[in-house]
């Protein structure tokens, strides 16, 4: 059952009700037939009973206010994170979840003024500046239990990047699990070695040529090339259907961020609400951010054939 | 994905559930099944040994069941399913021995059976839903014992149990809502606020004025058919004479009882009547105190009839029929058989069809020890009383054959004819009029004197019908008479009618009553006069009338062609079997509490006020004391302004207190001169600014290293304290 503009719920816990009420029942047809005053005196004062326990908590939540009062900037589809709530209730306790289509949480229970922290769950990537909570409350009785949806405006967006996809540089070109592909400068494996020189301090070791260490006999490293112009750009086409779509930001992540640890540059070309976007991300968090805001109602700007690597992931 | 079956579905309904670990809410349980178990032994259901079994076995089932909380419980199961069948087959062999039962004699059984299930479940009620199943027993408990009292002694009981269960109620809630993480309280007085006492005393309070709400628009109880028949006597004396009548709350003075009985007492009881006798002399005084002589179940208030009187003598009301039942000679009917029936006269014939009105079911319980006259609305169509036989005399009131004491219980159904004013007035056009014998026995001319034959003349001298003869002259007295029980004494040859009309103009029920009866048999209206009590004050909570002893009543009854005898009470405004008197449960409640009130001492009257006084009083203090303290609470800082006062804490420690005009930025560069130089105070000033007043925000790894940096400052300021330098 659904009430008025606060939609408020009657939740199936509140049969423990009904069996006071039909205990309400047979106690009429008692004193009707015993013509016992005290069973009608007992039966007013158990359907008083329930009547304050109905509306009772139908008050307690109607006056509940729930509110984000912190609240973190980035977080990871499926990967939880923790707000700061406050909830205010007057009369009795209420319990709290969030639940939409964006986050979800467990259930916590506040008395009175209380404050404290919550972990949610985003369910998907994107921004989310609002959230609905779930109030349930049966107090104090617990005898009828209501539930009602109170939407939250977040004190600061939440961006939600999607969960890196486990990928490596070497997967791209159609072989990995990515719907993604090397264009114009091919791949950004061993093509970019151009020779061979003997160690000197401050090389870092992860330029160790190993089998060229082994045939000479001293510490051999790659001379690679400048790593300026090796830029990875990732051009994100998230045109598609849904599924495709996340499971393409989730790739772009993870290609982004396996550049990232590559030592690379990475830039990433999406297309934003307010338009596409080019531009270079220097942190898993930056690519989180970057790839919550991207949307699959636009194309993604066209890269640039001289910037370096690049590789379209697209959702289809 | 596949179907579940009825018996998984059962399954898992009764799989058993975690353990209830709040012990407060199996002690409030308890309290209540105790004390509904007490406020049904109370009534008188089972012996010594019973009541022992129930008092001790209930606290010993929930200890047991607390200690066994965690176990699986199938032996424990067993017996208890045991328990109850064993108890099934005692209850049917219980009534199985009343081969003529009624409900009523299943009644106390029933009660008993259900004290043995109570018992018997408080061995296993491990989880919450086991309590609360409990609990809900209770409350069939608490009617049980609702069912059985007649009195006000519950009262107490039922607010112990209600309050008992609200705890309980609250508890289990409270408990549920622990299953769950709680979240901190905001501020040390919202800890307040998760007790559990105000929502227990609000709760009752909602309930007693939501309650009391209901308790005024609901029907009142025993509206329909009875179902219960109670008829019991705790004492056997029968009397000698068949149909004799007896009235021992007379002692010596019973004109009934030629000399003093022996093993009666020789004075007459305060709440003794002398109507109740075989004569009722107008000029002999006697008041009747207010003791509560009997309690009367009825769905409505009626006149309960004792006995009637047919020969006034000028001074005293005697029955013609009284020798006739002394003597034990016809017509005197002894019924062996019981429950008993007596038979309804039929209406006279005549043209008129009065169909009977709606069966009045009442049942009296007698508190004090009367008259042997079974009392009831006139006429009784049947009579459950505990003994046989009883005597029925021809003006169709009833008599038993044994002293009616105290605790004896006897119901008695009536069927009044359906009659009201227009019905009355029709009357008179009967066909077949009133039958000679009636006319000879009521309608005689009485003794009267000149003056009172012409007052009644002239009052009636515009009434065309007997019905509005009557009408007339009960409003001249309302007119020109007074109600009062002070009277002088009645002057030595002087007619207790004549003193009233004319000289006194004062009188009760007996004046009142004759007056009318005389001077409606000098209009040739067939009268009589009868002796019973008026309905007495309904006690709402019980649901029945408390007859007390100053309700001992004379009226008349007036014959009326085609109807039979019609009562009629000058004294007050007493509806027609005819009319519609409606009501709810609640009616008469106000009438009842400021009777009841005006019966209390007045050193209790005070206390109860002083007590109302410091009540309202404490409960002010409270709530100037929370406003206060609301008042006080600051707003809570946000994560920005916490940050400014730890380094406006951690700089004052330092000697170097923030000056009003200095911004974050300069008083955190005035701070870094300071410090160490490896706490960048300037960049917490920096991030601090930007969480208070930039979109942006800040990171939540940017807030830890904000916060272990001021952690690190006020470390610094404490003196022998030293941690590790903060860095990026």
């Amino acid at each position: 059952m659904t009430l008025g503009r606060h939609q408020l719920r009657l939740e199936p816990s509140s049969r423990r009700a009904l069996a006071v009420l039909a205990l309400v029942g047979a106690f009429y047809f008692v004193a009707r037939g015993s013509g016992a005053g005290w069973v009608v005196v007992l039966m007013c004062a158990l359907a008083a009973t329930v009547v304050v326990g109905a509306i009772w908590p139908l008050i307690t939540l109607m006056r509940a206010r729930v509110e984000v009062i912190d609240s973190p900037s980035d977080a990871t589809a499926g990967s939880s994170v923790t707000v700061t709530l406050r909830v205010r209730t007057a009369g009795s306790g209420v319990r709290v979840r969030w639940r939409d289509a964006q986050v979800t949480s467990a259930w916590v229970a506040a008395v009175g003024t209380c404050e404290g922290k919550l972990a949610i769950t985003p369910r998907r990537r994107g921004v989310v500046t609002r959230m609905t909570a779930q109030l349930e409350c049966a107090g104090p009785l617990g005898l009828v239990a209501w539930s009602r949806r109170v939407p939250s405006v977040l004190v600061r967006p939440l961006e939600v990047g999607p969960a890196p996809a486990v990928v490596t540089l070497d997967q791209v070109a159609g072989i990995g699990p990515c719907p993604a592909e090397a264009l114009l400068s091919g791949s950004t494996g061993d093509d970019t070695l151009r020779g061979i020189r003997p160690y000197t301090a401050g090389d870092p070791v992860r330029i160790v040529h190993w089998p060229a260490t082994a045939r000479w006999g001293e510490v051999m490293v790659k001379e690679l090339e400048d790593l300026a112009t090796q830029e990875l750009v990732l051009v994100v086409d998230l045109r598609g259907d849904r599924d495709r779509t996340e499971e393409a930001a989730s790739c772009a992540a993870g290609l982004a961020g396996a550049g990232l640890r590559a030592g690379l540059p990475v830039t990433l070309l999406t297309a934003e609400e307010s338009g596409p976007r080019a531009g270079r991300v220097t942190s898993p968090v930056h690519i989180g951010r970057r790839l919550a805001r991207a949307v699959a109602t636009a194309p993604p700007p066209e890269a640039s054939v001289a910037t370096g690597n690049v590789i379209r992931v697209v959702a289809r | 994905m596949s179907r579940e079956t009825v018996l998984e579905r059962l399954k898992r309904v009764n799989a058993r559930q975690p353990a209830e670990e709040d012990l407060r809410v199996r002690v409030s349980v308890l309290a209540a099944a105790l004390t509904a178990a007490l406020a049904v032994v109370q009534q008188g259901v089972g012996g010594p040994g019973f009541k022992l079994l129930v008092v001790a076995g209930l606290p010993a089932a929930y200890w047991y069941s607390w200690r066994t909380r965690h176990r699986q419980g199938f032996t424990v199961k067993l017996i208890v399913a045991a328990g109850a069948i064993l108890a099934l087959g005692w209850f049917l062999h219980s009534i199985a021995a009343q081969p003529d039962g009624t409900f009523a004699d299943a009644a106390v059984p029933l009660a008993q059976l259900l004290l043995l299930i109570q018992v018997l479940h408080g061995l296993d009620v491990p989880a919450r839903r086991d309590l609360l199943f409990s609990l809900l027993s209770s409350a069939v408990l608490i009617a049980v014992a609702g069912v059985l009292s007649v009195s006000i002694a519950l009262a107490p009981y039922l607010l112990v149990w209600a309050l008992a269960a609200t705890c309980a109620l609250v508890r289990a809630h409270r408990s549920e809502l622990s299953e769950v993480p709680l979240l901190p309280p905001a501020h040390a007085e919202d800890l307040t606020r998760r007790g559990w006492l105000r929502p227990v005393s609000a709760v009752m309070a909602l309930i007693l004025a939501g309650g009391l709400g209901l308790f005024v628009v609901v029907p009142p109880a025993g509206t329909s058919r009875a179902l219960l028949f109670p008829a019991q006597i705790l004492q056997h004396l029968p009397l000698p004479l068949p149909g004799e009548l007896s009235n021992p709350s007379l002692g010596s003075g019973d004109p009934a009882v030629p000399g003093t009985r022996k093993g009666r007492n020789a004075t007459a009881s305060p709440f003794g009547y002398f109507g109740f006798s075989s004569s009722v002399d107008l000029a002999v005084r006697g008041r009747p105190n207010h003791t509560v002589v009997m309690r009367v179940r009825a769905a409505k208030a009626a006149l309960w009839r004792g006995q009637t009187f047919d020969v006034w003598n000028g001074r005293t009301w005697t029955n013609s029929d009284q020798a006739c039942t002394v003597r034990r000679s016809s017509p005197c009917t002894e019924s062996l058989d019981g429950p008993l029936p007596i038979p309804v006269p039929p209406p006279t014939e005549g043209g008129f069809e009065f169909t009977h009105g709606s069966e009045l079911v009442q049942t009296f319980y007698v508190v004090k020890p009367g008259p042997n006259l079974v009392f009831g609305a006139a006429p009784i169509s049947e009579l459950y009383f505990p003994d046989r036989p009883v005597y029925e005399l021809p003006d169709g009131t009833v008599r038993a054959g044994v002293d009616v004491g105290k605790g004896t219980a006897y119901t008695v159904v009536s069927r009044p004819p359906a009659v009201d004013a227009a019905a009355l007035r029709r009357a008179d056009g009967n066909f077949h009029g009133t039958p000679p014998a009636i006319a000879r026995r009521y309608a005689a001319p009485p003794v009267i004197t000149p003056r009172v034959r012409d007052l009644a003349q002239q009052a009636t001298a515009s009434a065309t019908t007997t019905y509005d003869k009557v009408i007339a002259l009960e409003q001249w007295m309302a007119r020109n008479t007074t109600y009062t029980l002070d009277i002088p004494p009645l002057p030595r040859g002087a007619d207790p009618v004549d003193q009233f009309l004319f000289v006194d103009r004062r009188g009760f029920c007996e004046q009142i009553a004759t007056s009318l009866a005389v001077m409606l048999r000098s209009l040739g209206v067939p009268t009589r006069v009868v002796a019973g009590y008026a309905p007495g004050l309904r006690n709402p909570f019980t649901g029945l009338f408390e007859v007390r002893a100053s309700d001992a009543h004379l009226w008349t009854e007036v014959w009326f062609p085609g109807v039979g005898w019609q009562s009629f009470d000058p004294t007050a405004v007493v509806p027609l079997a005819g009319e519609d008197t409606g009501g709810t449960a609640g009616t008469g409640l106000g009438t009842y509490l400021s009777a009841e009130l005006a019966r209390v001492p007045g050193w209790l009257e005070i206390a109860l006020a002083a007590a109302a006084a410091l009540a309202v009083a404490s409960v002010g203090a409270l709530h100037v004391k929370r406003r206060r303290a609301k008042k006080r609470l600051v707003r809570p800082q946000s994560w920005a302004e916490q940050c400014l006062s730890r380094l406006e804490r951690a700089g004052a420690a330092r000697g170097r207190p923030r000056n009003d005009s200095e911004t974050v930025y300069e008083y955190a560069a005035a701070l870094q001169g300071l410090t160490d130089p490896n706490r960048p105070v300037d960049r917490v000033a920096v991030l601090v600014s930007r969480a208070a007043f930039s979109e942006e925000g800040v990171a939540d790894e940017e807030r830890r290293w904000v916060d272990d940096v001021l952690e690190g400052l006020a470390s610094e300021s404490r003196p022998g304290t030293t941690t590790p330098s903060a860095s990026r």
